[in-house]
């Protein structure tokens, strides 16, 4: 592939002379020192593949280190979120009208609950069948109320938040788009600028950044809301309760703050070579791999490149469901928290009755 | 007589902190439930910052005032005649700098002069006029055309002044007469 820069000349031959030019021999033909850079793409190929293959063979490629090489390398974030605010403030009026559904939906959760109460305590309180049936009638209509309320906070999350997610998106495309496409050739040399890596990342970050502004916000709003409007029916209806449940929240919120602690961060490789480069490289010179018939190799480079993400998401599968493990134990572990001081407070409501009783007999 | 109305109203009273418990508790159990139906991943935030911060790094990786950003202002914009020389050029692609294209290369090609070059592949054909172009910066000695450093020269106006045939010529949609304008 390295010839000897001697060896090497570049000759500038005159192939047409303009007519102010006397004498063809007058152009200057210049010795270049060269050593060749990019031997021919055929030969190159196949050197440096069959030394892959062979390497593959012998075992000496590994692609990627075991646990060392992957290291948690986080992004530093600071000052990311006001930039992104000023890209989303023209679609201010979605996110608002997204952020305002989002609190609707949940809020509902609450106004079903406090319906429910009312059925479940009509059966105790109401003994007259037709009050019974007016009161049904009114609850129903209660119901249908909240039927349009969670229409309505739906249909404004959906959309406030699915546009403005995506515009956010799309702008964040073009904007980086845009600045790539100003590099010097030389920035593009580079193996982490290959065509593969900046496609995947303009592609895959620009969507993964909607999760700040779009529905996945959205969702965090609407825990946030279906909490706080939860506490606040159980304090108007029984303090006690409340405030047992409140007791309860760092538990809920605890778990969600692991989630999101160890989550989202990227593995980093030694590996020279990452997926997105090995795939682009592939289709690029498709002709070479066919021809030399590479197919199960570079299948199998693909196959390794991409063992350090597996490994990645493999952890963070293991802590995603610590995480929602922790949550259902916070949820049922509020629930029986709540209920051992409901029932508490009902045998002292009970007991204190029979006391009273006793006593007005007596 | 007086004793069931009090007891009535103790049993409605009793019945009352029933349903309030029950209310209370039930608004507890749907309100938590509520938060684990909405699927909200509470890692995807961050997850967003992240590919923000690595796409902002991406981007920002060119100064505002690079001269060497394609819509830069900067740099003169003579009449161009033509006339090409590198003077002792040395260069190596700055991805792999320890392989030299060139050693002290020098090169005259006159205003209104055709040349060819040719040699073996990889010794540097087309590196020059990737050096001509501004793809790139030599490392030692100087680019010029009609005597100016090509450095010197605004890189808009420069390659607007060089009509470039790459390698693999690509097409873009629409007539030959549209692909012809966009050069």
């Amino acid at each position: 592939m390295t010839a000897d820069a001697a060896d090497v000349t570049a000759k500038a031959i005159p192939i047409h002379n303009s007519d102010s030019l006397k004498n063809s021999d007058s152009v200057t033909v210049p010795t270049a020192n060269a050593v060749p850079i990019e031997a021919d793409l055929g030969v190159a190929k196949k050197e440096e593949q069959a030394a892959q293959v062979e390497d593959v063979e012998k075992g000496d490629i590994e692609v990627v280190d075991d646990s060392e090489s992957i290291e948690d390398v986080a992004p530093d974030i600071t000052g990311v979120s006001k930039r992104l605010q000023q890209y989303s403030q023209a679609d201010i009026l979605y996110a608002i009208t997204g952020y305002a559904g989002s609190i609707i939906v949940g809020a509902l959760p609450s106004g079903e609950a406090v319906l429910f109460g009312m059925i479940t305590g009509n059966f105790f309180t109401i003994k007259d069948a037709q009050e019974m049936r007016d009161t049904n009638y009114a609850l129903s209509m209660w119901f249908f109320l909240l039927a349009g309320l969670s229409f309505i906070g739906n249909v404004c999350m959906g959309i406030g938040l699915g546009v403005s997610g995506s515009r956010l998106t799309r702008r964040m495309r073009v904007l980086v788009f845009d600045k790539l496409m100003r590099n010097s050739m030389g920035w593009f040399d580079f193996p982490e600028h290959s065509t593969g890596e900046l496609t995947t990342s303009l592609e895959e970050d620009s969507e993964t950044v909607a999760n700040v502004t779009g529905l996945s916000q959205g969702q965090r709003i609407q825990v946030f809301s279906c909490l706080a409007a939860g506490l606040i029916v159980a304090l108007i209806y029984s303090w006690q309760i409340g405030l047992t449940a409140i007791a309860c929240v760092p538990l809920i919120i605890g778990s969600s703050i692991i989630q999101a602690k160890y989550a989202s961060r990227e593995p980093s490789t030694d590996s020279l070579i990452k997926p997105a480069t090995l795939l682009e490289r592939s289709f690029a010179d498709i002709v070479v791999l066919q021809a030399y018939g590479l197919q199960t190799d570079v299948s199998a480079k693909y196959s390794a490149t991409l063992a350090p993400d597996i490994k990645y998401k493999k952890k963070q599968a293991g802590y995603s469901g610590l995480a929602f493990g922790l949550s259902q134990f916070a949820v049922f572990g509020t629930f029986s928290v709540v209920f051992y001081v409901g029932i508490k407070m009902m045998l002292s409501g009970k007991l204190a009755f029979t006391d009273f009783f006793v006593a007005l007999l007596s | 007589m007086y004793l069931p109305v009090v007891c009535d109203n103790i049993m409605n009273l009793i019945s009352q902190l029933i349903i309030d418990l029950l209310s209370s508790f039930i608004s507890i159990m749907f309100s938590t439930f509520g938060a684990g139906q909405s699927g909200a991943d509470f890692s995807a935030k961050k997850e967003g910052l992240e590919a923000a911060a690595r796409l902002f790094a991406l981007s920002d990786g060119m100064a505002e005032d690079d001269e060497d950003d394609p819509l830069s202002e900067q740099g003169n914009k003579p009449e161009i005649k033509g006339k090409v020389q590198f003077k002792n050029v040395s260069f190596a692609y700055p991805s792999r700098p320890d392989t030299k294209i060139y050693r002290h290369f020098t090169l005259d090609i006159d205003s209104r002069q055709s040349v060819a070059f040719t040699g073996r592949s990889g010794c540097g054909k087309s590196t020059a006029l990737q050096l001509l172009l501004r793809f790139y910066r030599a490392n030692s000695g100087s680019v010029e055309v009609d005597s100016k450093d090509v450095t010197d020269i605004n890189i808009g106006w420069l390659r607007d002044n060089i009509g470039y045939v790459g390698q693999m010529p690509v097409l873009f949609a629409g007539s030959i007469l549209d692909n012809i304008k966009v050069s």
